[in-house]
């Protein structure tokens, strides 16, 4: 009788587990199982990719009903985008946040903006605690006030990457900051590290109207975002990452041409003049992030 | 046909042709006849004849193959009903092939008609190309080389050669269906053929004999003389064989792509997306040769709008009686869509006799594009100048003075001739006034007061200034306050404007006239105008001179007070970008010039002493407030008194205004170093490549270059607790 013991607790919670993840992997469509077992976005070939890139513009073609394309554009070759942004020309217009949410579709409800403004008095110089995000008089620049947009600074040494237990954001050849939105798990611990508070979250569904959507988007970049993930600003990676690309949204929509953009590494560009021969610092110097991101003044 | 496959003498009968030099060809039916192989003597007695997809070859029931062009199938042992069906045969070979497929079809019935009508156009072709390789025996088994000396030698020498004929694959499309008897069939399916390799129905528009697979009404499969393995050249002999009514030669005026017969300059032979297999949309196919018609970015200024996707709503594309391959001659072509001018034209009195003859309206109007508006081939008056330039006879004997010498021996100009309008007071086409005017104007030189009656002067001149006894700055012809024009004009005999003014030019001041004519006789009554420096006086004919004082009238002061945005109405300037925008080495943005307002010698005349004394303004451009460095710069030290079309250093060197940051920069040097790296301002199109920069006055206002304060966007949305 003691010989024909059948099956011990731990054979059946075994036997359990296996047959519970077998019937989780049966019961999802393909899809989800392909989502599931798939690898790390950088450990894809190129066909996965390819096939990864068609899935997701299925989805957001049925999700929004238009046609949608969502690239995988890969860094150039010798490219560092740095950013500039002259202090001395801002007037806190807003304009740059808003395209910003136009061109990378960021949700409108609950409200998601990359770009943070914030205002400071000139007399007490840039002193985050005493900033204001909600400013909103009749008419801008007002006296005595100057204005700082913040958005992700682009790291060299990006207190995010190394927080996500996942690996789910990482830093790109071309200094970008990216993140695999299908890979992010939403744990926010991410944003607990960043120190400029450039990151955002999708607590609820976001919502982005059809006829305002950006139907040119990169994987890493703007293209729609589900529920729970991390977004933040990725130097409109759409835009600049192809050859001949143009200048992110926000520097195109600024009216007073206070935001600079361009190639770190090109010695005849406009960033290397700024850096050069403008008062240039850099937001938390002393957390020694090393971000690519510039303020200056040109005057 | 049954073998006996345990024998195996069908092998040693079954060399390829290549190995055929041991057989002695043979073409005359009186020398040695085919021994038939022994094995198949038992058909001989069936005499069955068999027709296959290969018609090319007719099976003799023992064995033999025959076909029907050659002749070594005159054999003792053939039949009489043998004989006759390969007589017959050969006839129809002979014969053009496209009635024979019923014919065949007819005669036995077992032959595929469709397919017959496809290869019988083929063999037709081949049959008129004849080889000139002495008939030999066909191969009995799969053999690679089909064209040799020997056989269908002709095949794969011709000029043009379908792929697989001249890489020699003719098993591509000829399969084998009996290797022993040499039969083949198609290596296609029936529905397909040709399409197979070629696909040629992915467009909306498909030319007939291609949609229904009847590739061989044009192309000759194997090969032949001419491009596209086509069956004759030049194309048109081959189109002009179904498109009959394309037979343009009978029109005087023919496109020379259609004489040449080069249909396919224009037209897709197989499928395209445009309507008439053209090979794009009508336009692009024109523009692709008569590139001239087509305007260079901002060279022209007014383009006849035709052009942009209609080039054969007035042209005929293959022929025409009409000059330049047009449907109709002007005017009737222009009436067809301009029918309001071929209303004016029909019903109006008075008519421009140029715009009712025949070809008339290209006496003044470019047909495609003209960097003048309204397609005026010249800019005016030199347009009008050019035939007013002589004395013209009308129809009913009164005469037209030559403009153009009065204009040029009279310098003081009307306003309107100095901007460069007659259009301002005359019809170009048909009108209801006399000498084709656009409003109304008596024709006599004296008529009781009517205002009405001046419609024509008062679309520019104050009518104040006959309505008001008294001037204070309406008119410098008055005696202190009193207005003479009044007096003169608003009266029961009230002189009309021409009893004084000539309205085209004079060589006196005002353009007053020399005489005015006085009753009916004839007579001219001299006006003997003279301005003084307080006034004027006239000395007209029997009357005493008489004199008035005004106070004296400033050089620099215009001499009219006209109404407001006359000029803008008169003498609307074409924007000439091009020339504002000069040859900077920065490739800048277009000035942003408020309309109308370039060049600014259509309303400063050149010629005019310029008032260099600093002062507020007035009269024109009062809207301007002037608020950059005020206390010690006013207009004259940017802008150039002399050029008004162009700005000045302040050495008084000129500086286009699409280079204008040059003149921003001799102040603002911090700001131009900037600039031109890209960190003051802004530039737009690529961070990689091609800019453009935006020049100062994209953004700043030059007479109140500080910015004024925006409204600023939405701040975000506070979600939960407050700050």
């Amino acid at each position: 009788m003691k010989k024909s013991r059948g099956m011990t607790r731990r054979g059946l919670l075994k036997a359990s587990a296996v047959a519970g993840i077998a019937a989780f992997l049966a019961g999802c469509s393909p899809e989800a199982r392909e989502a599931y077992l798939r690898k790390r976005f950088r450990e894809l070939t190129a066909d996965e990719v390819r096939d990864i890139l068609a899935r997701e513009e299925k989805a957001c073609a049925a999700q929004f009903g238009k046609p949608v394309s969502v690239t995988a554009d890969p860094p150039l070759d010798g490219v560092v985008y740095g950013y500039g942004l002259d202090l001395s020309r801002c007037i806190g217009c807003r304009r740059c946040v808003y395209a910003c949410v136009d061109e990378n579709n960021q949700s409108r409800n609950p409200q998601v903006q990359w770009i943070k403004v914030l205002r400071m008095k000139k007399e007490d110089g840039i002193d985050i605690m005493k900033a204001d995000a909600y400013y909103n008089p009749a008419l801008v620049p007002e006296e005595d006030y100057f204005y700082m947009p913040v958005a992700c600074q682009q790291c060299r040494k990006p207190p995010c990457v190394r927080a996500c237990p996942v690996k789910a954001t990482w830093q790109e050849p071309d200094g970008i900051v990216v993140i695999d939105y299908n890979w992010c798990i939403g744990c926010r611990c991410c944003m607990a590290a960043c120190p400029y508070g450039a990151r955002h979250f999708n607590w609820r569904e976001p919502h982005v109207p059809a006829d305002e959507l950006n139907t040119r988007t990169h994987y890493l970049g703007n293209r729609p975002r589900p529920r729970g993930v991390v977004e933040k600003c990725s130097f409109c990676i759409q835009r600049v990452r192809k050859d001949k690309g143009r200048y992110p949204a926000c520097l195109e929509a600024c009216p007073v041409g206070a935001r600079k953009f361009g190639n770190l590494l090109d010695p005849a560009g406009e960033m290397r003049y700024l850096l050069r021969e403008k008062r240039v610092f850099i937001l938390k110097e002393e957390l020694a992030t090393e971000p690519k991101f510039y303020y200056f003044y040109a005057t | 046909m049954p073998v006996n496959s345990e024998s195996e003498h069908w092998r040693r009968h079954s060399e390829p042709c290549t190995t055929g030099t041991r057989r002695r060809p043979v073409r005359n039916p009186a020398s040695r006849p085919i021994r038939p192989p022994i094995l198949l003597h038992n058909l001989e007695m069936l005499g069955i004849l068999y027709w296959f997809y290969d018609f090319n070859v007719v099976y003799l029931g023992d064995g033999r193959v025959a076909d029907g062009r050659d002749t070594y199938w005159m054999n003792a042992e053939i039949d009489t009903q043998t004989e006759t069906k390969l007589t017959r045969r050969r006839e129809i070979l002979e014969s053009p092939g496209r009635g024979a497929a019923a014919f065949w079809a007819g005669v036995d019935g077992t032959l595929l008609a469709a397919l017959c009508a496809v290869l019988a156009v083929g063999l037709e072709i081949a049959a008129a190309a004849p080889s000139t390789a002495p008939a030999a025996q066909k191969p009995t088994t799969v053999t690679q080389q089909c064209a040799t000396e020997t056989c269908h030698a002709g095949i794969v020498n011709r000029k043009v050669m379908h792929g697989p004929v001249a890489q020699k694959k003719c098993l591509e499309c000829h399969k084998y269906d009996v290797p022993r008897e040499h039969r083949f069939k198609s290596a296609f399916p029936k529905e397909q053929q040709c399409g197979t390799c070629h696909d040629l129905k992915h467009k909306a528009v498909v030319h007939k004999p291609v949609q229904e697979g009847k590739c061989m009404a044009c192309h000759d499969p194997h090969g032949s003389a001419y491009k596209g393995i086509l069956l004759s050249d030049p194309a048109r002999v081959l189109c002009l064989s179904c498109h009959k009514q394309a037979d343009f030669s009978k029109k005087k005026f023919v496109h020379a792509p259609v004489t040449k017969g080069e249909c396919s300059a224009c037209h897709e032979a197989h499928y395209s997306s445009q309507p008439k297999l053209l090979r794009g949309p009508v336009r692009d196919v024109c523009v692709s040769c008569h590139k001239k018609v087509i305007p260079k970015k901002d060279e022209a200024v007014s383009i006849h709008a035709p052009i942009k996707d209609n080039c054969t709503g007035c042209h005929d594309p293959h022929a025409s009686d009409v000059k330049n391959e047009l449907k109709q001659v002007a005017p009737n072509l222009c009436f067809s869509c301009h029918k309001n001018i071929k209303e004016a034209l029909a019903t109006s009195p008075v008519v421009h006799r140029p715009a009712a003859d025949v070809g008339g309206c290209d006496t003044c109007h470019a047909a495609h594009f003209s960097n003048q508006r309204k397609l005026q081939k010249q800019p005016q008056p030199q347009e009008c100048l050019s035939c007013h330039d002589r004395v013209l006879r009308l129809a009913d004997g009164k005469t037209l003075p030559d403009m153009a010498s009065l204009l040029k021996d009279n310098p003081v100009h009307h306003g309107p001739i100095r901007l460069g309008s007659c259009t301002a007071c005359h019809q170009p086409h048909a009108g209801n006034h006399f000498r084709l005017l656009i409003a109304d104007y008596p024709a006599e030189f004296y008529a009781p007061f009517r205002i009405e009656q001046y419609g024509l002067c008062f679309r520019c001149h104050v009518p104040e200034l006959v309505l008001q006894p008294r001037a204070g700055g309406l008119t410098y012809f008055r005696d202190g306050d009193k207005n003479l024009h009044w007096l003169h004009v608003n009266q029961q005999k009230g002189r009309t404007c021409r009893a004084c003014h000539e309205v085209h030019a004079s060589k006196n001041p005002f353009h007053i006239r020399d005489a005015v004519p006085f009753g009916t006789g004839g007579w001219m009554l001299e006006i003997s105008f003279k301005e003084t420096p307080t006034g004027g006086s006239c000395s007209p004919g029997c009357h005493v001179e008489r004199k008035y004082e005004n106070g004296g009238r400033p050089k620099t002061a215009p001499a009219v007070v006209l109404q407001e945005g006359v000029m803008a109405r008169v003498a609307p300037q074409p924007a000439r970008p091009a020339a504002a925008q000069g040859t900077g080495e920065f490739p800048a943005a277009a000035p942003p010039f408020s309309a109308n307002i370039f060049p600014c010698t259509g309303c400063h005349d050149p010629n005019q002493t310029v008032n260099t004394k600093r002062r507020v303004l007035q009269k024109a451009h009062a809207d301007i407030q002037l608020r950059h460095d005020e206390q010690h710069r006013w207009c004259l030290d940017c802008h150039n008194a002399d050029n008004r079309d162009v700005l000045r250093s302040a050495a008084g060197e000129p500086i286009p205004f699409g280079e204008s940051y040059r003149l921003c920069g001799q102040c603002h040097g911090d700001k131009y170093r900037d600039w031109k790296v890209g960190i003051h301002g802004k530039r737009t199109g690529q961070w990689d490549g091609q800019k453009t920069y935006l020049l100062c006055v994209n953004c700043h206002n030059p007479h109140a270059p500080r910015f004024k304060p925006v409204t600023p966007m939405p701040p975000p949305v506070r979600t939960g607790k407050a700050q």
